[in-house]
C-alpha cells in the first residue's frame, strides 16, 4: 500500500511566499498584534497634533532655531512605544505558548522562518508608519502655520518613517534574542527612551546627538543598533533550540 | 514512508536525554514510543523534526532529513506540546496560518476541523478551550497536510474516554491507509489496544524494539503492562 | 500570605534583575556625573547685546523702562565688555525681577546696589565705575570693576536664564522664554580729542547674540528714543550650589523603568506561569492578594532604592570634593539629604505600585510597561519643544510630579523647575496616581475570572 498520495496541491506558491502569508495571518488574527498598528499610528498623530496645537514660536527652544518639522513629528516619541511592542509581541507570543515548534516544523529552514516574520512585520508596520507620519504632518502643518511658524516642507519625514520602521524591527530582533516579552520590551524601551533622557540629564548636546531619535544622526544610530539586534536575534533563532 | 533513526544522541549538560538510538519506524502500522517520564520520548520526537539539534546521529524521513524536505507539512504531520495555539487566536485562524505555511489549500482547514469535531467551536479563541478540545485542535493541525508520516506526542492527554476511543480508531485508520504513525505515551495501557509495534525507551536508551505480542512472550507475563514494568523497572528513577 | 508573596518575588529572576538594574542606575549615574572632568568653561555667557565700540574712556547712561519677569535672575541693563564674544571680560550693571540691581564682573564679583531705573557705567582706563539714579539727576555709586585697557564694546544687554539656574545635574526639564526689556534716554559720552562731551548715541550700533550656538549680528541698529531688546541666556560663573546633595539622585529618572517593570512582573509572572489559579485558590479574597503583592513589591523597591541612594550619596561626595567643588553656597541640612534619599526611594516604590496596578487593570504586563514608559519619558523628551505653561502643567499633575521630593533649594528652583510648590505635594500627587492604578486593578480583579 502506498502512503497517502501527495494531494493535488503540489503546485503551490514558492515556499517563502507561504511562510510570509503564514506570518501575515498570525499577525492579524491576534487582537493585540492586530490592534497595535492602529494604536501606534493614532498615538503618533495625537501627540503630534497636541504639540503643534500648543507650540509657541516664542519659546527659547524655538528661538534658537528649533525646527518646526521636529514639532510636527514629535508624536513619534510616543508612537514608537507601540511600534516596539508590536515587534516584540510578534516574536515572544510564539515562545510563550510553544507555537514556535509548529512554526519551525512548517518552515524548517530557519532563516526563511525568521525572514518571513520580519517581512510580515515590515509589511504591517510600513503602512502604519506612513499613516502615522503622514497624519502628523497633515494635521501639524496648518496648526504650526496658525502659530506663525515657517513652512517645513518635507524635511524630517523620511527620518521619522525610517525611525518607526526600525523601532519595530529592533523589537523583533531583541525579542528573538531574549524571548521573554517583559525582558525584550524593557530592553527596547530602555534603548529608545533612556539615551535622550540621559542626554538631558548630563545637559551635554554632544551626547544628545547620539541618542536614537527621528532627527539628525538618530536614524543612523538606530539602524546600527537594529542591525546588530537583528543579527544576534537571527543567530539565536537559527541556531538555538526553540524551547 | 519509513523513518530511519541512526545513532541519535543528545545530552543536556550532564544529563543524557537520548543515548545512541537506532531504529526504524515502518509505514502501515501504529508504532508506540513508550517509556517513563523523562525517558527522552519528547526529545526524540523533537529531533525527528529538527527542533532540537542532535549531538550525534541522523534521522531520515523517507530517506531525507526533515530540514531538507521539500514539503514538510505534506510529509510529516506532528502534534507536539499539545496544540500550542496562542490563547488569543481563534481555532480556525490557528489552522489557517499553518495551511499558509505548508501551502495547503484552504478547504483542508474545514475538513480537519470537521474530522476532529471542532467545527462548532472553530471561531472560539484557543484560550477558552478545555484540555481535550485543545488536544483535538493539535490533532487537527497534525492532520492538516494529509501527510504520510504522523508523529503524535502524548495525543491522549486530556481526552475523555470517548475521545480516547475516537483517537484509537483514528490512528488505526491512518495506519491502515499505509501511513507511518508514531505515537508516544508514558502509559502502556493507552497503547495496548492501538499499537502494533513498540519502541520502549528508558533513560534515553532503547530497551526494546519489538512487536506487542513478542514483548509479552519474551517477558513471560500475561499482560502487556506487566511486561512493560518488568522492562523499565531500572529506568524509572529520575536523574 | 505576605510571606508567600515575598517568596515568589525572591524566586523570580526577572525581579532580581530589575532591582539590580535599578540600584545600578542610581549608583552608577551618580558616580558618572560626580567623577567626570570638571566642565570645560566654568561660566555661562549668553545674552543679547546691543553694542558699539568704545575706543577709550566714556560713559553710557540708560533708563530701563520695562522688564519682563521671566525669571528672578533675568537681567536687563548696561555692559562694558572686551568684545561681543562669550567669555570676554566684562562689567555689567543691571536690574533683575527678583534680586534688585546688581553690578557683576568676571563671572565672580557680584555687588548689590540700590533699586533704581537709571543705570550708568563710566569707563576710565582699566576701571569701570557703576552708578544708579532714581531720577536721572542725583547718582548713587554702586561700585567699580576692572576691565582691560584698549578698545571695548559698550551697550545694552538682556538675559533670561533657563536650565543654567537649576541644579546642574537635574534634567533641563523646562526652559523659560526670552525676556524683553525696553530702554530709553540712551546716551553715550566719549571725551573726543577736541574735548566734546555728551550727545545722542549716534550710529554704528550692532546687535549680537553673544554665546549663541549660531551667533548672529544685526548691523545698524537704531538706538534713539525707546529701544526694545529681547534676549535669552545667562551670565553666570558655575559654582557649587546644592548639586552635591542632588547628585545622589541623578539616576532616578533612569531607575524608573526597572521599578515599573518589577511592579508588572509581580503580577504577570502569575498569569504566565499559571500560578494565578493556585494563588487565588489558596487565597480567594483577591483584594488581599493584590494588597499583599503591593506591600511586598513596594517595600522591596523602597528598601533597595533607599540603600542605593544612600550609597550614591556617600560615594559621590568625596568624588565631588576631589573635583574641586568647595563648601556649598547654601547649607544643606542633613534632614534635606534624608528627605531626598527616602523620598526618591518612595517615588520609585510608588511607580512600582503604579506598574502593578496598571498591569492588573489591563491584565497585560507588556501593555502596562509600554504605557507607563511613554507616560514617564515622553513628557521629558518633549518638554524642550513645548511652551513652558504646557510642559509645567503636565509635569506638575503627572506622575513625574513625585520628583519634587528631591528639591534641595527653596530659592529659584520652584520658579524654574516644573514642580509643585512643596516637595511633599509632589509626592502626594504621585501617591494619588498609584492609588488610582491600584483601585483600577482591584476593580478588574474582582470583576473578571482568574
Amino acid at each position: 500500500m502506498t502512503p497517502a498520495a501527495p494531494g493535488p496541491f503540489r503546485a503551490a506558491p514558492a515556499p517563502l511566499a507561504g511562510a510570509f502569508r503564514a506570518e501575515w495571518t498570525k499577525l492579524w488574527t491576534l487582537r493585540s498584534t492586530a490592534a497595535l498598528p492602529f494604536v501606534a499610528a493614532a498615538a503618533t498623530v495625537a501627540v503630534s497634533a497636541f504639540v503643534c496645537a500648543a507650540a509657541d514660536p516664542r519659546t527659547v527652544a524655538c528661538a534658537d532655531g528649533c525646527d518646526p518639522a521636529r514639532l510636527a513629528l514629535s508624536g513619534v516619541y510616543c508612537g514608537q512605544a507601540a511600534f516596539a511592542l508590536l515587534g516584540v509581541l510578534v516574536t515572544t507570543g510564539e515562545y510563550r505558548t510553544g507555537l514556535i515548534t509548529y512554526t519551525l516544523a512548517a518552515v524548517p529552514w530557519r532563516p526563511a522562518a525568521f525572514g518571513a516574520k520580519a517581512a510580515a512585520l515590515l509589511a504591517a508596520v510600513l503602512p502604519a508608519a506612513l499613516v502615522a507620519v503622514g497624519g502628523a504632518v497633515t494635521l501639524g502643518r496648518p496648526l504650526l502655520a496658525h502659530h506663525g511658524f515657517a513652512a517645513t516642507g518635507g524635511r524630517g519625514i523620511g527620518g521619522a518613517l525610517l525611525h518607526l520602521v526600525l523601532v519595530a524591527l529592533l523589537g523583533l530582533g531583541v525579542a528573538a534574542l531574549l524571548r521573554g516579552t517583559t525582558a525584550a520590551l524593557t530592553a527596547v524601551l530602555a534603548l529608545l527612551y533612556l539615551p535622550p533622557v540621559a542626554a538631558l540629564l548630563l545637559s551635554d548636546a554632544r551626547w544628545a546627538a547620539w541618542a536614537p531619535s527621528p532627527t539628525g544622526r538618530g536614524p543612523a544610530v538606530l539602524a546600527t543598533v537594529t542591525t546588530a539586534a537583528l543579527l544576534l536575534g537571527a543567530t539565536r533563532f537559527a541556531r538555538g533550540d526553540p524551547s | 514512508m519509513d523513518i530511519e533513526v541512526n545513532g541519535l544522541r543528545k545530552r543536556y549538560g550532564r544529563t543524557i536525554a537520548v543515548d545512541d538510538l537506532t531504529c526504524t519506524v515502518r509505514a502501515g502500522r501504529v508504532t508506540g514510543l513508550v517509556g517513563p517520564n523523562g525517558a527522552g520520548k519528547s526529545t526524540t520526537l523533537r529531533m525527528f523534526l529538527g527542533l532540537t539539534r542532535p549531538d550525534a546521529g541522523t534521522v531520515h524521513i523517507g530517506g531525507t532529513p526533515y530540514a531538507s524536505l521539500a514539503h514538510p507539512l505534506h510529509t510529516v504531520g506532528a502534534l507536539l506540546d499539545g496544540a500550542a495555539a496562542h490563547p488569543g487566536r481563534r481555532a480556525r485562524d490557528h489552522l489557517r496560518w499553518l495551511a499558509h505555511a505548508g501551502r495547503i489549500p484552504r478547504h483542508r482547514v474545514d475538513e480537519v476541523l470537521e474530522r476532529v469535531g471542532l467545527t462548532a467551536v472553530a471561531r472560539r479563541r484557543a484560550g477558552t478551550f478545555s484540555l481535550g478540545m485543545a488536544q483535538r485542535l493539535g490533532i487537527a493541525a497534525a492532520l492538516l497536510g494529509d501527510a504520510p508520516v504522523l508523529l503524535l506526542d502524548e495525543p491522549v492527554n486530556g481526552l475523555d474516554p470517548e475521545g480516547v476511543r475516537w483517537i484509537r480508531t483514528l490512528l488505526r485508520g491512518l495506519a491502515a491507509e499505509g501511513r507511518t504513525v508514531l505515537v508516544s505515551s508514558h502509559l502502556m495501557s493507552e497503547l495496548a489496544d492501538t499499537a502494533d509495534h513498540l519502541l520502549v525507551l528508558g533513560r534515553g536508551r532503547l530497551l526494546a524494539d519489538t512487536g506487542v505480542r513478542e514483548l509479552i512472550a519474551a517477558a513471560g507475563t500475561r499482560t502487556l503492562e506487566e511486561a512493560y514494568f518488568a522492562l523499565t523497572a531500572e529506568a524509572v528513577e529520575f536523574r | 500570605m505576605i510571606a508567600a508573596e515575598w517568596l515568589k518575588l525572591r524566586t523570580l529572576p526577572g525581579a532580581l534583575w530589575c532591582l539590580f538594574v535599578m540600584a545600578g542606575a542610581l549608583v552608577g549615574l551618580a558616580l558618572a556625573v560626580s567623577s567626570g572632568a570638571p566642565a570645560a568653561p566654568s561660566y555661562v555667557d549668553e545674552f543679547r547685546f546691543v553694542h558699539r565700540p568704545l575706543a577709550g574712556d566714556g560713559t553710557l547712561t540708560a533708563r530701563l523702562l520695562t522688564q519682563e519677569a521671566t525669571h528672578p535672575w533675568a537681567m536687563a541693563g548696561v555692559m562694558v565688555k572686551a568684545g561681543p564674544v562669550a567669555g570676554a571680560p566684562y562689567a555689567a550693571l543691571f536690574a533683575t525681577p527678583g534680586h534688585g540691581t546688581r553690578l557683576q564682573s568676571g563671572f565672580r564679583t557680584d555687588v548689590a546696589g540700590p533699586s533704581a531705573r537709571w543705570l550708568r557705567l563710566t569707563r576710565a582706563g582699566a576701571t569701570v565705575t557703576a552708578a544708579v539714579s532714581r531720577d536721572g539727576g542725583s547718582w548713587l555709586p554702586v561700585g567699580s570693576a576692572p576691565v582691560p585697557e584698549g578698545p571695548l564694546a559698550v551697550g545694552l544687554f538682556v538675559t533670561s536664564p533657563g536650565a543654567t539656574r537649576g541644579v546642574p545635574v537635574r534634567p533641563a526639564m523646562l526652559r523659560t522664554r526670552p525676556s524683553t526689556a525696553t530702554f530709553d534716554t540712551v546716551t553715550l559720552t566719549e571725551p573726543a580729542p577736541g574735548g566734546a562731551v555728551g550727545g545722542p548715541p549716534g550710529a554704528g550700533w550692532r546687535a549680537t547674540d553673544v554665546g549663541a550656538r549660531r551667533p548672529s549680528t544685526v548691523d545698524d541698529v537704531a538706538v534713539d528714543g525707546m529701544v526694545a531688546v529681547t534676549g535669552s541666556g545667562d551670565i553666570l560663573g558655575r559654582a557649587d550650589d546644592g548639586s552635591r546633595v542632588a547628585v545622589a539622585t541623578t539616576g532616578t529618572i533612569l531607575a524608573m523603568l526597572p521599578a515599573v517593570v518589577l511592579g508588572t512582573l509581580v503580577l504577570s509572572a502569575e498569569y504566565r506561569g499559571g500560578t494565578a489559579l493556585a494563588t487565588f485558590a489558596a487565597c480567594p479574597r483577591r483584594g488581599r492578594v493584590l494588597a499583599a503583592k503591593a506591600l511586598v513589591a513596594g517595600s522591596t523597591v523602597f528598601g533597595t532604592a533607599a540603600v542605593a541612594c544612600l550609597a550614591a550619596l556617600l560615594l559621590a561626595q568625596p568624588l565631588l570634593r576631589g573635583r574641586g567643588f568647595t563648601a556649598p553656597a547654601y547649607a544643606a541640612p542633613p534632614l534635606d539629604a534624608l528627605r531626598m534619599v527616602l523620598g526618591t526611594a518612595a517615588v520609585l516604590a510608588l511607580l512600582a505600585l503604579m506598574g502593578l496596578g496598571l498591569a492588573t487593570a489591563l491584565r497585560r504586563g507588556a501593555a502596562a510597561i509600554g504605557l507607563l514608559a511613554a507616560a514617564l519619558y515622553v513628557p521629558v523628551v518633549l518638554t524642550p519643544l513645548l511652551p513652558a505653561a504646557v510642559a509645567r502643567w503636565w509635569q506638575r499633575s503627572g506622575p513625574l510630579a513625585g520628583l519634587a521630593v528631591q528639591r534641595v533649594r527653596e530659592t529659584d528652583d520652584g520658579f524654574l523647575l516644573p514642580w509643585p510648590r512643596t516637595p511633599w505635594l509632589g509626592l502626594a500627587i504621585l501617591c494619588a496616581w498609584a492609588a488610582a492604578a491600584l483601585v483600577a486593578g482591584y476593580a478588574t480583579l474582582r470583576r473578571r475570572d482568574a
